[in-house]
């Protein structure tokens, strides 16, 4: 599109949206529209997680956070359909700073990735959190070292089945709510151990299926 | 004093957006979005929200700079 | 009905939000392209961040936004895998020489 016509385009756009702008309530009144519908219930439950972030994100939006590991893998999917084998580009030959400090700072990386996903129902953090710290750890080491060497990182066999482990691990909460309780992702609050087994499961079925497939992207887009 | 720092934050977000939109190199316009990212990761922290603060850092400087710093490595001559 | 003055954060957003589509719109490099959308996404999760600064702070908009960023990172992935298959079929990600060799 030639620049004449997009700047004007552009410019067409921005002026009704910078004038609807004027038409908000003022920034920080409680009576801006996302205050107003659903958030007020949401605070007026009872929740157990100490973190009100997780608590929507698993508890009253469960199935919306089922629906976002279901993307995720679905784009795997497709990345994986429109791979073809690539003759592998020269190995990279990485200066011995950028190599060693690599080296030196990934197991750091991995140890807080895999904290933020353990306490993600107390403190800020989480499943998501977790896979893109660990997703961004494995794709460091790609981008640096090549990917025969990332290869080594990933588990082997299990590969496929822990790249599923998202959905797989909503699934398996799925079915105990719905044995513990009447509802296919309730939460036995009677069963406070289970409760938080589930909670701690869910996000280590997210980060954990989350990481695998942001490697596996990686991989397939290398040509591997 | 906050409102400064929001001021500041919120023009040097508009600045590297438009430094992105600009650059012809696209090495150069990847590693500005990594940039973008974390200024963007900065304000989240000023707003009061750790969780996407902590998301957005990993994923935007993490692995969409990554993926496009791969396409770029495969596709230029 | 407020002023514009008071609503300068809303107004950045909706700025950063136009470069993106700018972006998208008129550069003829396709990831340039990805790029436009990523920062036409990115400036739709300030502006609901921003909105939901509440004075006894609300995390809830954060958790909308969690998702969002996901599904966004997602997009990207996708669309980059197409680039790759384009650039193998044609040679090019130049909108412009695309729009010759189809």
């Amino acid at each position: 599109m030639n620049r004449p016509l997009a700047a004007a385009f552009a410019t067409g756009l921005a002026i009704p949206l910078v004038a609807a702008m004027a038409a908000l309530p003022r920034h920080g009144s409680p009576d801006q529209p996302i205050h107003t519908h659903v958030a007020a219930q949401y605070h007026a439950w009872p929740h157990e997680l100490g973190n009100l972030v997780t608590a929507v994100l698993l508890d009253y939006r469960g199935m919306d956070t089922f629906g976002e590991v279901v993307v995720i893998f679905a784009a795997l999917m497709v990345v994986l359909v429109l791979r073809h084998r690539e003759e592998p580009m020269p190995s990279p030959d990485p200066s011995p700073i950028v190599a060693f400090i690599v080296r030196l700072v990934t197991p750091f990386i991995a140890l807080f990735g895999f904290h933020v996903i353990l306490v993600g129902h107390e403190a800020p953090g989480g499943g998501l959190q977790g896979a893109a710290i660990l997703g961004g750890l494995v794709l460091l080491n790609g981008v640096v070292f090549g990917p025969d060497h990332v290869r080594s990182l990933l588990p082997g066999r299990a590969l496929p089945w822990l790249q599923g482990a998202g959905p797989l691990a909503f699934l398996a909460a799925g079915v105990v709510g719905a044995v513990t309780t009447g509802f296919a992702l309730g939460y036995p609050t009677h069963l406070p151990l289970l409760q938080e087994a589930m909670v701690v499961g869910i996000e280590f079925g997210i980060g954990i299926g989350g990481a695998l497939i942001f490697s596996r992207i990686y991989l397939a887009m290398e040509g591997a | 004093m906050s409102l400064v720092f929001d001021v500041v934050l919120l023009v040097l977000l508009l600045l590297t957006a438009l430094a992105v939109a600009r650059t012809r190199n696209l090495a150069g316009a990847a590693i500005l979005f990594s940039a973008y990212s974390l200024i963007l990761c900065v304000l989240w922290l000023h707003r009061g929200a750790p969780d996407v603060a902590l998301t957005e850092a990993a994923v935007g400087a993490g692995v969409t700079t990554f993926l496009f710093l791969v396409v770029i490595a495969r596709t230029s001559p | 009905m407020t002023t514009l003055a008071g609503n300068l954060d809303y107004v950045a957003t909706v700025l950063l939000f136009v470069i993106g589509v700018w972006t998208l719109v008129s550069d003829p490099n396709l990831i340039k392209k990805v790029m436009g959308l990523n920062i036409m996404e990115t400036a739709v999760f300030a502006f609901i961040v921003t909105s939901g600064v509440l004075e006894p702070p609300s995390p809830i908009p954060h958790a909308l936004v969690l998702t969002g960023i996901v599904v966004a990172v997602s997009t990207t992935a996708v669309a980059l895998a197409l680039l790759l298959r384009v650039h193998r079929e044609f040679g090019t990600l130049d909108l412009d020489e695309l729009r010759d060799l189809w």
